[in-house]
């Protein structure tokens, strides 16, 4: 009887695999639709991110598309996992670029994106994402744009808001021993040199550690008074109890994934009294509307990542009015050294400034963390403000 | 500091040794390996999640719900569906089905409960305790305690009772269990009944620490299922000394060293231990199948 | 009955390797010729471990970081300048190297022990990868990874049809060895360790070549892919990518020679097909592979060629029912 179940489930899987796909409906409305490629890890370790990057991009195709969509044309989307590998990453790259889309979103692990640009450059096809390494914007690719800072240019916002703000005398780092967390390192260390603050421990975790002892107590006998925790939501919530618990006193700084609500979430009252400075996260003023309009959507506050994923669907927009055109080679031609601000268009959540080499330049925030609440208590200005005053 | 990273050391490996718990066991029940025990964990957490979300203000209900719900899908459908059909078939069919069923859980897990960590509530009380100048945080010692128990309670199942006994000999050789009256399905399903059992108890001990996640049994299968070599596969107390040497060697190199490498110390401190003695610790020599 | 099921077989075997020979020559869009180029080098990979775990006995839980040795060899040197083809044979023999002293200390150990030490193997091997930057370039890899140059041809398809030669160079090589002295060696190997030790075969060398096959194999099939992804990170040599190996030879027929290449069809080409039941597209191919398995506990090689026995696993503990008992 089993073995008939089986036979079944094979039966039906290999039917709806294959007629799944089939002929996606045709557009709705006069004009025929235009198609966005979202390309994100959906599974493996990356899910988190990836999910997210895609729920904040498919908000911004819902709202565009009730707004009239792009030029006229309905918006449609197709979502394609990468399962967090570059191989797969590759495979799901050339499949979209042969459906044409007038954009991809995504992905974010900086890898997939390295593995991938060529192909979407090679079919003139932008490409805005949520990865923030440098390398990134360093392969000479006139069609890859990021959605936020990269990793060192928010160093170099982080350390310049540290040696202000908080004036430590001893700082530590804790880091997780991933693409993220190493060039995060790196970059801190590189920037916090011409400041001449020591950094007297500098410790590297796995991700999904669960118990950060004995590098706490690395951290504890070197006498740090000001630690950076710059792990993962769920390694940095571990890492800020466990401070708590074993009674280290240190001031804890920290960046996206410390001063966000999923770490919030998770570390409770132990995250009372952490500071540091966030770019894009719900916390922020410019976000607040939309994180409550993702929240309706999908019930829970949107990451960093579904924030990036937003903000770049919107960017695609307006670049897209803008030249009246959809063609790959003109919408990134305009996209370099374009200065954008909520007055050219409500998506726009921010002013922002895309830079030559395609990163994004705009205002951080710098928040705190009191009574189990975040609160937001300076504005800090981009990299280049002088980029920002419009011609 | 010693005396805080031996303590904690020792509290993590109680939590190693809580999962590999469940892989000795069906060791010694069917002689096979799931690679989908950590995943269970996570299957067993998240459905306790999923319905104290839809039975507010009825925590122990929505925990007892989810022990039910283990033993039923992660116990009974999984034997019926998955192992039932394989067993005999040779070592690695299994074993790779189990691999299968790990993945399916997590992408399920990602794609339709959430991709994000989830806090899990706390069933034990909570507090520190100050022992022998290290912070030792109560929930720890109940997961030790819990351990110890369960290794005396299952150690006990399968020497004295009946059901324990039939267990074995179906996992030494079914066919001559069978000709002296075992009913080996039954006996099997049993052994998977309780190892689902074990592992919702090991969520509802773990999951408060480690956050409800997709991939959370990732690391913490391949954890404990060192802990499980180290010790003998074939010996229950075997997996809590073997956790508890995984444990504390994470946490001293940690201190020790600097973080990057300090997987790979670990394993070469096991790799020494297995080189030493090849049956484990406190296995005991099983002869080659 | 067993003339006709060879010739279908052969039959088969003609029409597969014609359509795979001129198929892509004639249509080659980018996404599918990828994918089968990806297919094959997983085939090539996965006959590797067939041969350690399938033929050798030696279980390898770390089969992929053979595979990284030979992908970040073809990186590292093509980032000093070199050129594919060099690289890729320094690639071969580095992994070559390492399944040698693998094996050797591996032969002391048995099963399980012997799974841990796989398995450290490649945790560590990943954590070199992940941590030696100025070698191996951190986690972030190495980008911009030669390939081989076929004057002429079109990069992709220069590339497919080189990954097909090396295919078809290792199926043929397969079946040589099944053949020759040293394959029937290891089959009796298998079959009696201690008989066999008794007419003269050297346990070690056998068991040791069987591991060193394996990690030629693997080592060959990283490069390929390191060019045909024009990249080369951690993540597709790590122990999940290891286990995933073992399930494709396991799938696709342990002991059989069509069973890594049915296995890499299942595993690597299945899901890219499947893409079309969108967001549902892993948990059918899950289901699916289950199915299989459940199927053909023997894999689907065993299916096929029912009248050609695998060779005997060790380990099992019922004759496979699905397969007649051997005479001899």
């Amino acid at each position: 009887m089993t073995k008939r179940v089986w036979h079944c489930v094979l039966a039906v899987g290999v039917v709806a695999g294959l007629l799944g796909g089939g002929a996606l409906p045709p557009g709705l409305g006069q004009a025929s639709p235009v198609l966005v490629g979202v390309v994100a890890e959906l599974t493996g370790p990356g899910a988190t991110v990836g999910a997210n990057w895609r729920d904040g991009v498919l908000l911004a195709v819902k709202e565009i598309n009730a707004h009239g969509g792009i030029l006229g044309h309905p918006v449609r989307t197709t979502v394609l996992d990468t399962e967090t590998q570059p191989p797969v990453a590759a495979a799901a790259m050339r499949r979209i670029a042969g459906d044409h889309p007038f954009v991809v979103m995504g992905p974010v692990y900086s890898s997939s994106t390295l593995v991938a640009m060529k192909v979407l450059q090679e079919a003139s096809i932008p490409e805005f994402v949520g990865s923030e390494d440098d390398r990134v914007v360093r392969e000479g690719n006139p069609y890859i744009f990021l959605t936020s800072y990269t990793a060192g240019g928010f160093m170099q916002q982080f350390t310049r808001w540290i040696v202000t703000h908080v004036r430590p005398r001893r700082v530590a780092i804790i880091y997780s021993n991933d693409a993220f967390g190493k060039s995060t390192e790196a970059s801190f260390v590189a920037d916090m040199k011409p400041y001449g603050v020591p950094i007297v421990a500098d410790v590297a975790t796995a991700v999904g550690q669960a118990d950060f002892t004995g590098e706490l107590t690395r951290i504890a006998q070197a006498k740090a008074d000001t630690l950076f925790v710059t792990s993962h939501a769920p390694e940095n919530a571990r890492i800020v109890k466990q401070i708590r618990t074993l009674g280290l006193s240190v001031r804890i700084v920290g960046a996206s994934t410390l001063m966000s609500s999923d770490t919030l979430q998770l570390a409770g009252e132990a995250l009372d009294g952490a500071a540091g400075i966030v770019q894009e996260e719900s916390v922020a003023p410019p976000f607040r509307a939309l994180a409550a309009r993702f929240k309706a959507a999908y019930g829970r506050d949107p990451s960093h990542d579904a924030i990036k994923g937003y903000l770049g669907m919107q960017v695609a927009k307006v670049v897209a009015t803008r030249v009246k055109s959809l063609e790959g080679r003109a919408l990134a031609a305009a996209l370099r050294g374009i200065t954008l601000t909520p007055q050219d268009d409500p998506g726009i959540l921010m002013p922002l400034h895309y830079n030559e080499d395609g990163s994004l330049d705009s205002e951080a925030f710098s928040v705190r963390v009191a009574g189990g609440q975040f609160t937001v208590t300076g504005q800090i200005p981009p990299l280049h403000p002088a980029l920002f005053v419009r011609r | 500091m010693l005396p805080q990273l031996l303590v904690s050391g020792i509290a993590l490996g109680g939590v190693y040794a809580l999962v590999a718990l469940g892989f000795v066991l069906l060791w010694q029940t069917a002689r096979t390996v799931n690679f989908a025990q950590g995943d269970f964990l996570t299957a067993s957490a998240v459905g306790i999640l999923v319905l104290s979300a839809h039975l507010p203000g009825l925590r122990m209900v929505a925990v007892l719900g989810g022990f039910l719900l283990a033993a039923v899908v992660l116990g009974a459908v999984f034997h019926r569906a998955v192992v039932a059909p394989l067993l005999g078939r040779g070592f690695l069919p299994l074993v790779m089905a189990t691999l299968i069923v790990a993945g399916l859980i997590r992408i399920l897990a990602a794609d339709f409960w959430s991709p994000e960590p989830q806090p899990f509530p706390a069933v034990l009380p909570g507090g520190v305790l100050h022992v022998a100048g290290a912070v030792l945080p109560v929930r720890d010692l109940w997961t030790i305690g819990v351990t110890a128990g369960a290794v005396g309670l299952l150690s006990g199942l399968l020497r004295w009772t009946a059901l324990g006994r039939a267990m074995r000999a179906v996992a030494q050789n079914r066919e001559l269990a069978r000709v002296l009256g075992i009913d080996a399905a039954r006996v099997t399903l049993a052994a998977f009944v309780v190892n689902a059992l074990l592992a919702a108890l090991a969520a509802v001990l773990i999951a408060p620490l480690y956050y409800v996640t997709y991939d959370m049994g990732v690391e913490l299968g391949l954890k404990a299922f060192y802990a499980a070599i180290i010790g003998g596969f074939n010996s229950l107390p075997g997996a809590v000394v073997g956790g508890v040497i995984v444990g504390v060697v994470e946490t001293l190199s940690s201190a020790a060293l600097a973080g990057q490498y300090r997987d790979a110390v670990v394993l070469v401190v096991l790799v020494a231990l297995i080189l030493w003695r090849p049956q484990g610790l406190l296995g005991a020599p099983e002869e080659e199948g | 009955m067993r003339a006709r099921g060879s010739a279908f077989r052969t039959g088969g075997l003609l029409l597969v390797g014609a359509g795979l020979a001129l198929g892509p020559a004639l249509w080659h869009p980018s996404y599918p010729l990828y994918v089968l180029t990806l297919t094959l080098v997983m085939g090539v990979a996965a006959c590797g471990l067939n041969l350690t775990l399938g033929y050798g006995g030696q279980i390898s839980l770390g089969h992929a970081a053979f595979m990284g040795i030979g992908a970040y060899a073809v990186a590292i040197l093509g980032k000093r300048g070199g050129e594919f083809w060099p690289a890729w044979g320094a690639g071969i023999a580095l992994a070559t190297a390492a399944g040698i002293a693998l094996g050797v200390p591996c032969l002391r150990v048995r099963t399980h022990y012997l799974a841990l030490l796989t398995l450290a193997f490649n945790v560590i091997a990943t954590l070199v990868m992940v941590n030696d930057e100025p070698l191996t370039g951190g986690p972030l890899g190495i980008s911009n990874v030669p390939r081989p140059r076929v004057p002429g041809a079109p990069p992709d398809l220069a590339l497919y049809y080189v990954t097909l030669a090396v295919a078809a160079a290792v199926a043929a090589g397969e079946r040589a060895l099944r053949a020759s002295q040293f394959g029937r060696g290891l089959v009796a190997l298998r079959e009696n360790e201690l008989r066999a030790s008794t007419v003269g075969l050297s346990v070690v060398a056998y068991k040791v070549l069987a591991f060193a096959l394996g990690a030629a194999l693997a080592g060959a099939a990283g490069g390929l892919l390191a060019a045909l992804t024009g990249y080369v990170d951690p993540t597709p040599y790590t122990v999940t990518q290891s286990f995933w190996l073992l399930l494709m030879v396991v799938i696709g027929g342990l002991g059989h020679s069509e069973g890594p290449w049915l296995g890499a069809a299942v595993l690597t080409a299945l899901p890219e097909v499947l893409r079309g039941a969108r967001n549902l597209y892993l948990v059918v191919f899950s289901l699916l592979s289950l199915a299989l398995l459940l199927m053909a506990p023997g894999g689907l090689a065993s299916l096929l060629a029912p009248r050609t026995p695998p060779l005997p696993r060790r380990g099992a503990r019922l004759p496979d029912p699905e397969v007649p008992s051997r005479a001899s």
